[in-house]
């Protein structure tokens, strides 16, 4: 008993666990969400619903063409057209509106930080480097939309590592095909949208 | 006799066949390649045409753009992303800029482009040939859609003599020249 009072809340939680253990005995997690969508019990059958209910890529498939010959990227294409999914940009970035609307997320120092001299003569000096490759108009659109970079700082902020400078991907093009209607998403689903690449299914 | 020597001079000076086999053939396995390219960009972010001399190196992985004109820069081009150096002198990487398949589909065209590497060139373009001139234009559904078209011009030696890129708000010129490969 001494222990017990030694070591009260651990005991409480063990004990509460093992009461919802007792309870839900008879629920079993299939291997991933998405086999569940095949399981005869109607609410395991929505748990990917569930699950991918406030997802940016909810209502989207993503088809890998890369690897496809001609004669298949059109068959592949015109099964999808057939099936009603039309074709959205894979990555769209935020608007120029929905970045100041974010910026509130950011520190005060980001902020500063972005809006000094120096950072905005940097920034020039780059966006000047950058424009002067091919296809250096698509990025200066993009700055166009975001000229102080927020989005960049935003991304950094909520993708953590992922998003800092530095880090990179070279994943091989997708496309993201759509039953909806065109919508923007913001910058969060790039991971996402590389995990469902490998799966080509309704969501 | 006249008749003759002018259409033998009309036959010598008419751009040579290209074929995927031969510039496959002429551009496998380049190492190394350099040259000197003069660039001038129209369009709605310019007033004026901008003209700028770049020097350009490729190696396979690793293209480094360097601006000399009129303002000097450097665009390094890699696998781990682009690294900008300004006219200070001081490199700053890209960032999640380069995290953008978009982006990352036109860093990887701009690679296959100065290498003439025809099959990363195909994955995103459907390519047409005729004397002297490849014509690119994108594949729908490719990443490098913001190109409507590409011309790249080889002379005779099948070395590349001009790029012509257009977007739907920029029309860029390159020529190039003191091309230099290694095998």
């Amino acid at each position: 008993m001494r222990w017990v009072a030694l070591f009260r809340r651990e005991a409480l939680i063990l004990a509460v666990c093992g009461v919802l253990a007792f309870f839900a005995r008879g629920v079993v997690l299939e291997d991933d969400p998405i086999r569940s969508l095949t399981h005869p019990d109607g609410v395991r059958a929505a748990l990917f619903d569930h699950y991918q209910e406030k997802s940016a890529f909810r209502g989207k498939i993503f088809v890998e063409f890369g690897d496809l010959l001609e004669p298949e990227r059109t068959a592949v294409a015109a099964a999808l057209r057939g099936a009603g999914y039309e074709e959205v940009p894979f990555f769209e970035p935020p608007s120029s509106e929905q970045l100041l609307a974010l910026a509130t997320l950011l520190p005060a120092d980001n902020v500063r930080r972005l809006t000094s001299g120096d950072a905005l003569r940097a920034r020039a000096r780059e966006v000047l480097a950058v424009a002067t490759l091919p296809g250096g108009d698509a990025y200066l659109t993009a700055v166009q939309t975001d000229p102080l970079g927020l989005g960049a700082a935003l991304l950094a902020r909520l993708a953590g590592a992922a998003g800092e400078p530095g880090a990179t991907t070279d994943r091989a093009p997708a496309r993201c095909t759509s039953t909806a209607a065109r919508s923007r998403s913001t910058m969060s689903g790039w991971s996402g949208s590389t995990i469902c690449s490998r799966r080509c299914r309704r969501a | 006799m006249i008749p003759a020597l002018l259409s033998l001079a009309l036959v010598a000076g008419a751009p040579a066949p290209l074929t995927p086999e031969a510039l496959r053939d002429h551009y496998a396995g380049v190492r190394s390649l350099t040259a000197d390219v003069v660039q001038v960009k129209q369009g709605k972010y310019w007033a004026r045409p901008l003209e700028s001399r770049i020097r350009l190196q490729y190696t396979p992985g690793r293209v480094v753009w360097e601006t000399l004109a009129p303002i000097p820069s450097t665009v390094v081009v890699g696998d781990a992303g682009m690294t900008v150096t300004g006219s200070d002198g001081r490199p700053r990487d890209a960032g999640p800029v380069s995290s953008d398949p978009r982006f990352a589909a036109v860093m990887r065209f701009i690679r296959a482009l100065f290498a003439v590497d025809l099959p990363a060139i195909e994955r995103d373009f459907a390519l047409s040939y005729a004397p002297g001139l490849l014509v690119a234009t994108p594949r729908p559904g490719s990443n490098v859609q913001l190109f409507r078209e590409i011309r790249l011009q080889f002379d005779a030696a099948l070395e590349l003599t001009t790029v012509d890129l257009e977007t739907a708000t920029e029309r860029t010129h390159l020529s190039f020249s003191r091309v230099e490969r290694a095998r």
